[in-house]
C-alpha cells in the first residue's frame, strides 16, 4: 500500500487553515428592543374635572446610560383623582406603546403604589383582571393635607396575585420580580 | 456556506488518508533497571500472562515485544535477588522499568507510563480512580472531578457545576475533551461544561500551568477527558449504566457498544438523564429540572505505524434555573436575602420553565499518527459547534424566544512532532491554528451580552526533555498570535468594528526527582497568558442574575501568570501519600471592580461593576493520603487550602474555595475468592468546609454562609461470571439531611444545598468473542 508523505499532510493542514479563516464576515443586524420599557407616565386627572396633572420617568437610552430624568409636578390637597398609567417604548421621535402588553397579561402582573408619609394621599385599584384581582393601570387617588413626601411606583411581574391580603406592603412576599420601581417626589399643596 | 465546504473538505482530505493504512502490529519495548544501582538488569525474566508471552531481557536489560492490536501490555519481571514487579505498558514508547533488590524490604509496585510522557512529567497530575468516575460520572464532570484533592466546584443552584482547580475557574482552565481543547461559552460563570462525562473512561486534572503544550487559558490547571482506546482486536465489548436518584427523581440511561471488525475498531455511546425539582431539607428548589441527551460514534484503524481515527459526538441539554434566583432588581435581591426561605413556593415537577438554558455541543474530530523507529507525528483536525440559548420570563409571548442566542463556531488543526535521541533526550514540538466565529442569532430583542467576533490564532511550541535514572528535567517555550475581530452595536445603534492583536511567550521547566521507587518528588515553574474574554472587554449594561451594571473595557491587555508547583508522592505497601502546594503569580489580573456608586433605572437602582486589572496572587496547598493499616480497613483522608489575594488593593479576591477537609472510611468486606462477588466496600465520608473568611466584603451581596459538615454513606460491590461484570452501588448523599449553604454556590444567597439523596447505580460490562 501506499505511504502517506508528511509533506502532503502538512499542505493539506496549512490549505484548510487558510481556507477556514477566509470565511466571509457578516455585520450583525441590530436588535430592535422591543420589550424595553423606557417611559411611564402617571397622569392624574382630577375627578371633579380641570386639567390632568402627569408624573413622567422616561430613560431612552436605557439602563446603565445617561440618568433618567423623573418630573413630578405637586398635586392638590384634599382632592381626588383618577389616576392612570401609560408605558411606553421611546426610540428617538418614535413612541411605542407598552401599556397594552400588560394589560393583555393582567393576570401576570400587578401595579404597586408605595406612598410615604401614608397620611399625604389614599390609594385604591379601579381595574381588575378576568379572575376579578387588581391590576393597577387604572386607579383612584385621594390626596389629604399638604406636604412633602414620596410615591413609589412598582410593576410586578409573574407573582401570585392570590397570595392573601396582598398589597404595597407585603407584594415581595408574593414572589416574582421587578419590572419596574420608580420612585417620585410627591408635593401635596 | 464557504466554512461548510471547507470543513468538508478537510474531513474528506483527513478520510481519504485514513483509507491508505495498512493493519496493526504493535511493540512494546522496556529497559528493567535495578532501581538501588542504577544498572541495566541483564536475563530478568519477563512474562505477560494474559497474552502467552515470556522472555528475557538482553545484557542491556532491554526487551522488546510484539503484538498485534494491543494497546497496554500487563507484563510482570522477575530475576532471582530481586522482588517481581508488575507493570503496564503502552505500546510504541521504550518505557525504563525498575526492579527493587529483596534486600530492600519495599512491596512490588505499579508505575504507568506517565514518568516517560514528556510534557506532563514534571506536573502534578491527579487520575480520578475508575470506581469514583462511576459513582460520579451520572453528577456531571465537575461532581468526578472534585474527588481531586484541590479541585472545588463553582455552582449556580443544583443544575450547573463548574470545576475549580486550585483557586482558578472558567476561561482560567483549559478542558481537553478527547484530546481537543473545550471551546464553548466557557466565560460565563453559569455555563457549566459542555460534555458526557459518561464518556470519560479516563479523567484527570494536572495541576499546574500546561500553556506550553495546550495554548492560552491553560493557567491555572487543565482538565483531560479521555473515552476509552477503541477495540484493536476482535470481539464486542459493551458497557451499560442505569442510576437512579431519590431526590429529583432522577433517571439515567448510558450505554457503550464498541466492537472490532475487518481492521476497523468503533465505539457507539448514547446517555440519557431526566431529572426533576431538587428538594433541600425544607422545601423543593421551583424549576430546577434537568434533560439531557448525548451520544457518539468513533471509529478508527490502528496499526503500529500509523492510524486515523474519527469521532462525532453530540451533546445536548436543557435545563432549568432556579426560579427563585430570579429578581428584578437590588430590592428584590435584598428581600431574599432577608427571607430564610424561597419565595417562590414548589412542589415536585420534572417540567423545565423559564429561565432556563438550553445548550448543543457538536464536536468532530479527525487525528491519525506515524511511527517511525524512534519519532512520532500525529495530527488532528477538530470541528465544535456550541449553540447556546438562554430563555427568560419575558412578556407578551416573548417565552419562547431566546434572549440570549448564541453559535461558536471552532476549527482546530494540531500536528506534532515527538522523538528522542539516545537514551536520554526526548523532544516534542507542534504547530496549532484556531479559527473561531462567534456569532448571534439575530431575533432575541434583547442586545446582546457578548458581540460578533471572529478569533484567529496560530501556535507553536517545542519541549525538551531529559531522562537518567531517578531524574527527569523538562523544559519548553511557546508562543502564540491571536487576532480578534469584533463587530457590534454601541449604545448609539452605530455599528464599531474592532481589530487586537494579541501574542505572548510562554514558558515552563520542571523536574522530576524518583527518590526511591515509592518516592517521587515533582516541581514545575511555569508562565502562561489568556486574552481578555468577550464579555470582559463588551459588556456593557444589566447583569441580571447578579443584580448589577457591567462595564467591559476594550483596552483591557492579556492576563499574564507564573504558577509554581511542587508535588510529593510517596507510596508504601499500606499507604499513598500526596501533597501539593502552590503559588501562582497573576499580573494584569482582570475581575469586576465595584465603582461606589450606584445608577437609576427603571427597574430602579444598581451598582455599576466595571472589569479592571490587576495584580494578584494565589497559594495554597492540597493533601491526599490513603492509608489502609488492615486488609478490611482503610482511611482516605483529602484537604485543600487556597488564598488568593488583589495585591494593588491589598483585598481578597471573591468566590475563592474555604478550607476543606473530606475523611473517608472505608470497610472492604471479605469475601471467598472462588466467590463471583468481589470487591465489596463500604464507605463513611465526612466532608467538613469551613466558612469562607476570607472575602472582599464589598464585593459581596450577603456575608459568606456558615461552615458545615455533610455525610455521605456509599457501598458497592462487584458480581463477575466469565467475561461480564455487574457492579452494584448505593450511596446516601447528606445522610443527616442537613441544612446548609455552601460559599462557591452563587444561589446561596436565595436557597440551601440539596438534602438527602439516595442514588442507586449500576454498570454492567459485557465482552464477547
Amino acid at each position: 500500500m501506499k505511504k502517506v508523505r508528511l509533506s502532503v499532510v502538512l499542505t493539506g493542514m496549512l490549505i484548510s487553515l487558510l481556507a477556514l479563516s477566509g470565511c466571509k464576515r457578516k455585520d450583525p443586524e441590530p436588535e430592535n428592543e422591543q420589550e424595553e420599557i423606557n417611559y411611564m407616565e402617571l397622569i392624574f386627572t382630577p375627578a371633579t374635572g380641570g386639567n390632568p396633572v402627569t408624573f413622567v420617568f422616561s430613560d431612552p437610552d436605557g439602563p446603565g446610560g445617561n440618568p433618567p430624568s423623573i418630573s413630578a409636578p405637586p398635586l392638590r390637597a384634599r382632592s381626588s383623582y383618577n389616576l392612570n398609567i401609560t408605558l411606553a417604548k421611546i426610540e428617538g421621535t418614535k413612541r411605542q406603546d407598552k401599556t397594552a402588553e400588560i394589560l393583555r397579561e393582567a393576570d401576570k402582573h400587578q401595579f404597586f403604589f408605595i406612598i410615604t408619609p401614608s397620611s399625604l394621599m389614599t390609594h385604591r385599584y379601579s381595574d381588575a383582571d378576568k379572575n376579578n384581582r387588581p391590576l393597577g393601570l387604572q386607579n383612584v387617588v385621594e390626596t389629604q393635607t399638604s406636604g412633602n413626601g414620596k410615591l413609589r411606583v412598582v410593576l410586578r411581574h409573574d407573582l401570585n396575585k392570590a397570595f392573601p391580603n396582598l398589597s404595597s406592603a407585603n407584594f415581595q412576599q408574593a414572589g416574582g420580580e421587578t419590572d419596574i420601581d420608580v420612585e417620585f417626589s410627591l408635593t401635596v399643596q | 456556506m464557504g466554512c461548510w465546504l471547507s470543513t468538508t473538505l478537510v474531513s474528506c482530505w483527513l478520510s481519504l488518508q485514513w483509507l491508505e493504512q495498512e493493519e496493526c502490529e504493535r511493540f512494546f519495548a522496556g529497559q528493567v533497571i535495578d532501581s538501588h544501582r542504577g544498572q541495566p538488569i541483564a536475563s530478568a525474566l519477563v512474562a505477560w500472562e494474559h497474552a502467552g508471552i515470556s522472555l528475557y531481557t538482553d545484557q542491556h536489560g532491554k526487551f522488546e515485544i510484539a503484538k498485534r492490536c494491543e494497546t497496554t501490555a500487563y507484563i510482570t519481571i522477575s530475576k532471582a535477588g530481586f522482588q517481581q514487579a508488575t507493570y503496564s505498558l503502552t505500546h510504541g514508547k521504550e518505557f525504563v522499568l525498575l526492579l527493587t533488590p529483596e534486600t530492600i524490604e519495599l512491596e512490588p509496585i505499579t508505575i504507568t507510563g506517565e514518568k516517560i510522557a514528556i510534557g506532563q512529567a514534571s506536573a502534578v497530575t491527579t487520575p480520578i480512580p475508575e470506581e469514583v468516575l462511576i459513582q460520579r460520572q451520572g453528577k456531571g464532570l465537575a461532581e468526578a472531578l472534585s474527588y481531586a484533592s484541590g479541585v472545588q466546584i463553582l455552582r449556580t443552584g443544583s443544575s450547573i457545576a463548574k470545576p475549580v482547580i486550585q483557586g482558578l475557574h472558567s476561561n482560567r482552565i483549559l478542558v481537553l475533551n478527547n484530546g481537543i481543547r473545550q471551546e464553548g461559552q466557557q466565560w460565563g460563570l453559569e455555563h457549566a461544561p459542555e460534555m458526557d462525562a459518561f464518556l470519560a473512561s479516563e479523567l484527570k486534572v494536572i495541576k499546574g500551568a500546561a500553556t506550553v503544550q495546550y495554548g492560552p487559558e491553560a493557567m491555572g490547571g487543565v482538565v483531560i477527558v479521555k473515552p476509552p482506546a477503541l477495540p484493536t482486536k476482535k470481539g464486542i465489548s459493551s458497557q451499560w449504566h442505569l442510576q437512579g436518584a431519590s431526590n429529583g427523581k432522577q433517571g439515567i440511561f448510558s450505554g457503550q457498544v464498541s466492537g472490532y471488525h475487518k481492521g476497523i475498531g468503533w465505539r457507539l455511546q448514547a446517555t440519557g438523564k431526566r431529572s426533576g425539582n431538587i428538594r433541600t431539607p425544607n422545601y423543593f428548589l421551583a424549576n430546577t429540572g434537568v434533560a439531557e441527551l448525548n451520544f457518539s460514534l468513533a471509529a478508527g484503524y490502528q496499526k503500529e505505524k500509523y492510524g486515523v481515527e474519527v469521532f462525532f459526538s453530540r451533546f445536548a441539554t436543557q435545563l432549568g434555573i432556579f426560579r427563585g434566583a430570579h429578581i428584578g432588581n437590588l430590592t428584590d435581591l435584598q428581600f431574599a436575602l432577608s427571607s430564610p426561605r424561597p419565595l417562590v413556593e414548589a412542589q415536585f415537577s420534572y417540567q423545565i420553565d423559564n429561565p432556563r438554558q438550553r445548550v448543543i455541543h457538536h464536536l468532530f474530530k479527525v487525528n491519525g499518527y506515524r511511527k517511525h523507529e524512534i519519532s512520532q507525528w500525529e495530527y488532528q483536525y477538530a470541528f465544535q459547534h456550541n449553540q447556546r440559548q438562554e430563555f427568560d420570563i419575558r412578556r407578551a409571548g416573548r417565552d419562547k424566544i431566546p434572549a440570549m442566542n448564541l453559535n461558536l463556531f471552532t476549527h482546530l488543526l494540531e500536528l506534532n512532532y515527538q522523538t528522542s535521541k539516545g537514551k536520554h533526550w526526548q523532544w516534542k514540538g507542534g504547530v496549532s491554528g484556531l479559527a473561531q466565529s462567534n456569532l448571534n442569532v439575530p431575533g432575541t430583542g434583547i442586545r446582546p451580552l457578548v458581540p460578533n467576533y471572529w478569533v484567529t490564532a496560530a501556535g507553536a511550541f517545542a519541549l525538551l526533555k531529559y531522562s537518567v535514572p531517578r531524574w527527569d528535567l523538562e523544559t519548553g517555550l511557546r508562543y502564540d498570535w491571536r487576532h480578534l475581530e469584533v463587530r457590534r452595536f454601541d449604545r448609539n445603534g452605530i455599528l464599531q468594528r474592532t481589530q487586537r492583536w494579541f501574542s505572548n511567550f510562554s514558558a515552563t521547566v520542571g523536574v522530576a526527582y524518583h527518590w526511591s521507587e515509592s518516592i517521587v518528588l515533582r516541581t514545575q515553574m511555569a508562565s502562561a497568558w489568556r486574552p481578555p474574554s468577550a464579555n470582559e472587554l463588551y459588556s456593557e449594561g444589566l447583569h441580571h442574575s447578579a443584580a448589577a451594571l457591567e462595564f467591559g473595557s476594550d483596552s483591557l491587555k492579556s492576563e499574564q501568570s507564573g504558577k509554581w508547583t511542587v508535588g510529593i508522592h510517596a507510596k508504601t505497601s499500606t499507604a499513598t501519600l500526596e501533597v501539593t502546594g502552590f503559588a501562582q503569580y497573576i499580573g494584569n489580573y482582570i475581575y469586576l471592580a465595584p465603582q461606589g456608586e450606584t445608577r437609576l433605572t427603571i427597574r430602579g437602582a444598581f451598582p455599576v461593576f466595571h472589569f479592571e486589572q490587576t495584580q494578584a496572587a494565589l497559594w495554597g496547598s492540597d493533601i491526599l493520603l490513603h492509608w489502609q493499616p488492615f486488609q478490611v480497613w482503610s482511611v482516605l483522608l483529602k484537604g485543600a487550602i487556597t488564598r488568593a489575594k488583589d495585591l494593588t488593593n491589598n483585598a481578597f479576591l471573591p468566590w475563592i474555595p474555604p478550607e476543606q477537609l473530606s475523611i473517608s472510611l472505608q470497610g472492604h468486606i471479605p469475601l471467598p475468592a472462588q466467590s463471583r462477588w468481589k470487591n465489596g466496600y463500604i464507605a463513611l465520608t465526612n466532608l467538613l468546609v469551613a466558612r469562607q473568611w476570607r472575602t472582599p466584603p464589598e464585593r459581596d451581596f450577603a456575608p459568606p454562609p456558615h461552615g458545615y459538615w455533610v455525610s455521605t454513606l456509599d457501598a458497592g460491590v462487584c458480581y463477575r461470571k466469565e467475561k461480564n461484570t455487574l457492579f452494584i452501588g448505593l450511596t446516601v448523599y447528606n445522610l443527616a439531611n442537613t441544612t446548609y449553604r455552601d460559599y462557591m454556590n452563587r444561589f446561596r444567597y436565595f436557597a440551601d444545598e440539596q438534602g438527602r439523596n439516595f442514588q442507586l447505580y449500576l454498570r454492567y460490562i459485557t465482552h464477547s468473542p
